[in-house]
Order: structure tokens, then C-alpha cells, then sequence
């Protein structure tokens, strides 16, 4: 046996491409990083990285609420609300098709104790691989494309869900408006507590679009703290109408940066659903079976596409109405959870209607959208 | 924040979400954190009474025409 020390492997006609090795012993293959730990497949941890699927809001602009979700998997912690608007958008680097793009409302003046941070929970049994928080701690690499019409110093952040130990990482957006592709590498913590990993947030990756002094700390170490910004960091809620795209999010195991995973759009909805489903969006869609129990109430079931991560809050806008063969509609006016009766696979309500044209006898109907395109019926199990 | 307690749920108020007492719900995680706060959710209202039926409603209710039941009590 015998080894071959070499750093670059050719076809003698060419002068690019082929095999690098670098002095950490790190593979590329005609330009494109090779892993250095862990799978070949499903590396990334983050869900919706491309920002595909919008189900709440479908590319609608949005002033979020202090912790509200917007596009799927993506939610928001502000100190603050109404400082900024947040949409889905059609503007993305060359093999993207969609990026997220924030927008402040206002040049605000970030007070020590405000956060405005963009995050995405992981949930534990998607990070548990990861063994943070013990002295296997495996080192993770985080990358994705940014774009700002600020310039500087930009600050990300790894937390443990229950906030005492966090790594600010920092980078930097070189040219205004022009798509940047940046990768951070982070050894993992080995400390702390709320490294899930179960269906509990196992960690969360943050992108701070405005921090005060009380969370400002060493760029790029861990922290025993509630830590996500660094001095003189660009805060986007401060200059009324900058902006902050970002899209091709991946969080992976090893020390290298591989090409941004693309899932099937199926695969990503379905990854999406099992923490968010919205039904509506047009006129008359169909949402539960139900079975009339009496003139005023049914019985109503829907059976989940995939197992949610807990049981379902109930959230409707607009109207909705019960079905029942050969008689006429009648307008739902209240939802009643049955928690006893669900699981994370089936969600089990009673719905109250109108008796105009109903009946008793437990007779099969359907729950629907009224004439209401902007009806949503949304089931969330969000971390 | 507000919240209205009903038997099987609890209701959000700011956003009407009608949330399950799951403890691996986060909305019901912070529902319980607000209560530990020292917060007191608002009753359910009570329910109304159900309108009483008329005699033809009944009859609906149950599948029969007044000649069916005629015929059930002998009347014919």
C-alpha cells in the first residue's frame, strides 16, 4: 500500500476542473465541494431554504407580528413590531427561483434591548445527529445567498431553544444590491442546554436584521448567553426602505459548504406541511368530512397528508359552510377542537352551523370555503 | 394577550386561533406561560340553549312523514 500525495488531478489538456484536494485534505470535484462529514443525501437541515413555499401569505407582502410566521418554516422575533414587511419574491441568484426579501418600514433607532431577527427552529429529531451540547459535538456549515442594499458587516446566529448559548457569526455584504453567496463554518457547542431531540426545537438559525448592545457579543465564538449581534453590525430596521434578500439557506454537517440541496417541490411541501397546512385560496375548497349529528352540528375529520409535529392550533379567516347532499348550505359559526379525539395524523372538530336546510341523523356532508377565495382554514404545529 | 378557556380548547384571542391542550403545542406552551405569569384566561360564554323543535321538525328528525307515524300508532 502506498499513498498518493497530490493536490490537483487533470486531464492534461485542461487547466480548470477536475480533482483539488486542500491542506485540510477536503475534496473538490470540477469546482464543486465534496462533503466532509456525514450523508450524501438530505444534508440540509433547514426546511424551505429556497423559500418555494409561501402557504399563509402566497407572496403577499406582510408586517409581521412580534412572532409570526411567514413564508413556511421561516418566522420572526421582534422586539418591535411594524418596523419592517416581509414577502416572498420572485428575485433570486442563477438556480433559484424565489428569495425572501425584507424591507424596513422606518429608520428606527435600535434600543439596547431590541431584537428583530429572522429564524428558522430545527426541530430535534432533525438536528440530533448533530449530538450539540455533548463532547461529540459534530462542526456544522451554514451558507446561503444574500443580497442588501446595505453594505458591511451582517450578523447570523445559532441558539439553543432555551437561549444560553448562542454563536453570533458575522459576515460581510461587499456590494449593494448584488446577489452574494457567504458560508460559515461553526464548531459545535459543546455546552449548553435545549439541544433537543425530540419533536422539541432542537436549535435555530437566525439572520439579525437589528440587535440592541444587551445581545451585542464576540463575533464568530460561543456564548454562554442570550447572544445574536456584534458591535457595529448593519441593523436593516435603522435606514427606512433598505432591504435584505436572502435564499438557498442550508445548514449541513462538516466543515464544507456543498452545493445548496434542491428537494423536489413535493418533498419540500410535504417536509412544510408537517408544521403548517393551509387550505383555501379559491371558492368552495373542500376541507373536512363530517357527519351531522343534529340540525346545527357535525362531527368533522381531516386526515392529515403527514404526520404533524403536535396537535394542530386552529386558525379561519373568512366564511366557510357545511354540505350535506340534496339540501341547501348552511354557514359554519363556530369550530369546537376535538383534542381528544386527534392525534398528529387525524384533526378531529365539531363545526356549528345555521339549521337553514340541514339535518339530523348522522348524515355524511363536507365542510367547505363559501364563495370566499380569501377563506383559510390553517392548521399550524409550528415550533 | 387574551384568552377565552372552553372545555376542550383554549381560544387566542388576537387572532382567534383555537388552540389544543397538547403540551408539544407551542401555542399552548405560551398560553401555559402566560397563566404562570400570573394571568387568568376569560370563561367560555355559556352555550344558548337549543332551540325546542317543532313537532314537524321532530318528525324530520326522525324520518317519518305524518302518515308513517299515523300508521305507527294505530291511527289509519
Amino acid at each position: 500500500m502506498s499513498t498518493l500525495k497530490v493536490t490537483n488531478i487533470q486531464n492534461p489538456s485542461t487547466s480548470s476542473g477536475g480533482v483539488s484536494i486542500d491542506t485540510s485534505g477536503h475534496v473538490t470535484v470540477d469546482s464543486v465541494a465534496m462533503p466532509s462529514s456525514g450523508p450524501l443525501s438530505n444534508r440540509n437541515k433547514i426546511i424551505n431554504g429556497d423559500m418555494q413555499i409561501d402557504q399563509r401569505n402566497g407572496g403577499s407582502s406582510v408586517t409581521p407580528g412580534a412572532s409570526d410566521y411567514t413564508l413556511d418554516r421561516w418566522r420572526f422575533d421582534l422586539s418591535q413590531t411594524s418596523k419592517l414587511t416581509c414577502q416572498q419574491v420572485a428575485d433570486a441568484p442563477t438556480g433559484f427561483t424565489h428569495s425572501t426579501k425584507i424591507t424596513s418600514s422606518s429608520s428606527y433607532s435600535v434600543g439596547a434591548s431590541d431584537y428583530f431577527l429572522y429564524i428558522q427552529k430545527i426541530e430535534g429529531y432533525n438536528s440530533a445527529d448533530l449530538a450539540l451540547g455533548t463532547s461529540n459535538a459534530k462542526t456544522f456549515t451554514v451558507s446561503f445567498h444574500v443580497k442588501s442594499s446595505q453594505t458591511g458587516t451582517f450578523c447570523a446566529a445559532i441558539r439553543s431553544s432555551s437561549y444560553n448559548y448562542t454563536y453570533p457569526a458575522t459576515f460581510t455584504v461587499s456590494s449593494a444590491n448584488t446577489w452574494e453567496y457567504k458560508t460559515i463554518t461553526i464548531p459545535g457547542p459543546t455546552s449548553g442546554t435545549g439541544w433537543d431531540t425530540d419533536n422539541s426545537s432542537g436549535m435555530e438559525l437566525s439572520f439579525t436584521l437589528g440587535s440592541g448592545s444587551n445581545f451585542a457579543s464576540t463575533a464568530n465564538t460561543w456564548t454562554a448567553s442570550n447572544k445574536f449581534g456584534v458591535s457595529g453590525q448593519v441593523n436593516i430596521v435603522s435606514t427606512s426602505g433598505a432591504t435584505f434578500y436572502v435564499t438557498g439557506v442550508q445548514l449541513e454537517v462538516g466543515s464544507v459548504a456543498t452545493p445548496f440541496e434542491h428537494r423536489s417541490y413535493g418533498q419540500e411541501l410535504a417536509l412544510c406541511h408537517r408544521y403548517c397546512l393551509v387550505y383555501g385560496g379559491k371558492t368552495f375548497t373542500r376541507i373536512a368530512i363530517t357527519s351531522a349529528y343534529a340540525t346545527t352540528g357535525a362531527s368533522c375529520m381531516i386526515f392529515l397528508p403527514v404526520a404533524m409535529r403536535a396537535i394542530p392550533s386552529l386558525t379561519s379567516v373568512g366564511s366557510f359552510q357545511h354540505e350535506l347532499p340534496g339540501v341547501a348550505s348552511s354557514g359554519i359559526t363556530a369550530w369546537t377542537p376535538d383534542v381528544n379525539a386527534c392525534d398528529t395524523k387525524v384533526f378531529k372538530f365539531d363545526a356549528t352551523f345555521g339549521a337553514n336546510g340541514s339535518s339530523s341523523g348522522s348524515k355524511s356532508g363536507q365542510i367547505t370555503a363559501s364563495n370566499d377565495a380569501n377563506a383559510r382554514f390553517t392548521l399550524s404545529a409550528e415550533l | 394577550m387574551t384568552y377565552i378557556l372552553h372545555p376542550t380548547y383554549v381560544a387566542r384571542v388576537s387572532d382567534n386561533t383555537l388552540i389544543p391542550f397538547d403540551p408539544n403545542n407551542t401555542d399552548y406552551q405560551a398560553y401555559l406561560a402566560w397563566v404562570a405569569e400570573g394571568n387568568t384566561p376569560d370563561p367560555a360564554p355559556e352555550p344558548p340553549a337549543p332551540a325546542e323543535l317543532t313537532a314537524e321538525e321532530k318528525l324530520a328528525a326522525a324520518g317519518l312523514t305524518v302518515a308513517e307515524l299515523q300508521q305507527l300508532l294505530g291511527l289509519t
